[in-house]
């Protein structure tokens, strides 16, 4: 079963998110900021999806998604934010970028399960 | 005692604001003043909203919420005193620092006054306005002498001291916040063990108790009752011939005991013949006279031992008869209890046998009952223990939203340095952006809905309802 590619500079956000992941029968990467994720990716990482927090330092969370758009492995993968931000202005533009959702912190568990299990049918049980 | 510097803090702000607001209806009010007063007002306002965006979270500990707006309260107090240069020991303490600042207001112009021109008698410009403005009429610089007025600095000092907080205030939240994430780091690592050990529990009772496992068992057993009942059957059979065998043995004995019998009968039969004999050996002998008297004897003796031979056939006889009644009735009485004693034994081990198979379904059944529940139970573990992961997000937002209080209280020291720095030049620059302008930057500046809200609310505006969705999929 292909990874989820979790991207966040918070710690305490990858352990909390890929704990829940992992819980419900999925298996994670994590990267703690956009380039990390670039290099995982470059290393051979397939995920199944991603999710990247938007404010970050070096590359915000939609300058990643472009970034990986144009990667042939991760063009097609679906590709959430994760974020404190509610900004309608940014979530227009990770539209544009090609992200699939935007998702404002905190997410109850439940909830981020079932939309990750609408995008990843069949990728945990 | 947060609430409490929360609510003075807001009537600090209030009252500079009123002050201003009743000096600005003067026509004659210098430019100056406002500045200062909306400086203060301002700042009151910004450390209200850090009180209160502090106070609403509840992440920092009750003294280091209080800290920011007690300390601007007070350094208020200590501005006014100086500037009014005498005690108010009457009334309340909130009474006595809006007189205390309004007095300040009134001090702070007659000095800026008396230090440049002359002031009328009814307290109106006596002489030109030679500070710059803008188009506002806002102060950009002071044509002023230089700042001999202990008041002013001594305002100008202590405002510049104002970063020495900041720092300690910045400190304390970068503080707050990495204990924040370490406490988080470590509810997820305890989390993440409990969910191991109880998943390892879990699948050491479903491998222990699973449907295969269980099976094999029952199969092992119910192999075991079987090859018991075979064996009891074969017993059972061993018995049964065994009595056969003694029934027929016993056939055969009575049959040779019959024999033996008749065997009595013949010997009975030729004592019988020897005594008719003996008496006949007695009649020939008693014809014979003398020469017979021997021959009498002789036939005596010979009566004498065919009655011997008779007797002692009947005593075999007897004996023998009792010999087959003991083998015919009570041997076989004998062995028909024993049978029936065996047989009972037999049926209560296969009685036995059989509970023995009831019994261990009923465990079985029972074993799969209490995985069931166990499975249950662990998903009903499992669902809260997976919320509690979820929850730590808490942690990220506490840690945003504290950089950003950083943020502001440093941008506020930086104001109050600029306002302290100006007010020491004799031609003070009062250009810097106002801290009203700071404030909506800050609004502008914030990411979350809650920061708006929060700063909406502790401006006393009126907050939106239409939240924005927080789960949006394009």
């Amino acid at each position: 079963m292909k990874p989820v590619l979790l991207v966040d500079d918070s710690p305490t956000m990858l352990a909390s998110i890929s704990g829940v992941l992992k819980k419900a029968g999925f298996t994670c990467e994590t990267a703690g900021d956009g380039q990390a994720a670039i290099d995982k990716v470059n290393r051979g990482v397939s995920p199944c999806l991603v999710i990247t927090d938007y404010h970050m330092p070096g590359m915000h969370g939609v300058d990643l998604i472009s970034k990986l758009r144009r990667v042939a492995s991760t063009r097609f993968v679906p590709m959430l934010v994760l974020t404190t931000d509610s900004q309608q202005e940014k979530r227009t533009a990770a539209r544009a970028a090609g992200a699939t959702g935007w998702l404002v912190k905190p997410v109850d568990a439940a909830a981020l399960l079932q939309v990750i299990r609408q995008l990843v049918p069949g990728g945990a049980a | 005692m947060t609430a409490g510097a929360t609510i003075l803090s807001v009537i600090a702000s209030a009252s500079a604001h009123r002050t201003s607001r009743a000096t600005e209806a003067e026509s004659t009010a210098p430019a100056r003043r406002r500045t200062v007063f909306r400086a203060f007002g301002a700042t009151a306002a910004a450390t209200t909203i850090v009180a209160v965006d502090l106070l609403a979270h509840r992440c920092l500990p009750e003294g280091i919420s209080a800290l920011l707006p007690v300390l601007t309260f007070t350094a208020g107090i200590m501005v006014s005193r100086r500037l009014i240069g005498r005690e108010h020991p009457e009334g309340s303490a909130i009474d006595n620092a809006k007189s205390r600042i309004d007095r300040a207001a009134v001090e702070l112009e007659s000095l800026s006054i008396g230090n440049r021109r002359p002031m009328a008698p009814d307290g109106a410009m006596a002489a030109e306005d030679r500070n710059s403005r803008n188009e506002d009429g806002e102060v950009l610089s002071f044509h002023a002498a230089a700042p001999t007025n202990a008041g002013v600095v001594y305002a100008s000092e202590e405002l510049g001291k104002y970063h020495l907080f900041t720092e300690i205030l910045s400190k304390q939240m970068v503080s707050v916040s990495e204990l924040s994430e370490e406490a988080a780091k470590n509810i997820l690592k305890n989390l993440t063990q409990i969910d191991s050990q109880n998943s390892a529990l879990v699948s050491f009772i479903q491998q222990s108790g699973s449907n295969e496992q269980v099976a094999k068992v029952v199969a092992l057993i119910e192999s075991q009752m079987k090859g018991c009942q075979v064996l009891l059957k074969r017993f059972v059979d061993k018995q049964q011939a065994d009595a056969r065998d003694g029934a027929a043995q016993r056939s055969r004995v009575v049959a040779e005991t019959q024999g033996v019998l008749n065997l009595l009968e013949n010997v009975d039969g030729i004592a019988r013949q020897t005594r008719m004999l003996s008496f006949n050996v007695s009649i020939e002998a008693a014809h014979a006279g003398k020469f017979g008297r021997g021959f009498s004897v002789i036939a005596d003796e010979i009566r004498k031992l065919a009655s011997e031979v008779q007797e002692l056939s009947k005593g075999v006889r007897e004996r023998v008869e009792t010999l087959t009644r003991t083998i015919t009735k009570d041997l076989q009485q004998e062995s028909e209890q024993r049978e029936q004693a065996e047989h009972d034994a037999v049926a209560d081990i296969a009685e036995t046998l059989s509970a023995l198979s009831d019994n261990l379904m009923t465990l079985v059944a029972h074993q799969r009952d209490t995985l069931s529940k166990v499975e249950s139970e662990n998903e009903s573990i499992a669902h809260p223990v997976m919320d509690a992961m979820g929850n730590i997000q808490f942690q990220d937002i506490v840690r945003q939203q504290l950089k950003q209080l950083v943020c502001m209280a440093e941008m506020v020291s930086d104001h109050m340095q600029t306002v302290g720095a100006a007010l020491k030049e004799p031609q003070g620059d009062f250009s810097a952006t106002s801290l009203s302008q700071k404030l909506d930057d800050l609004f502008g500046s914030y990411v979350m809905e809650r920061q708006c809200t929060t700063h909406l609310s502790a401006q006393g505006h009126a907050i939106a309802t239409d939240a924005v969705a927080s789960i949006e999929l394009f």
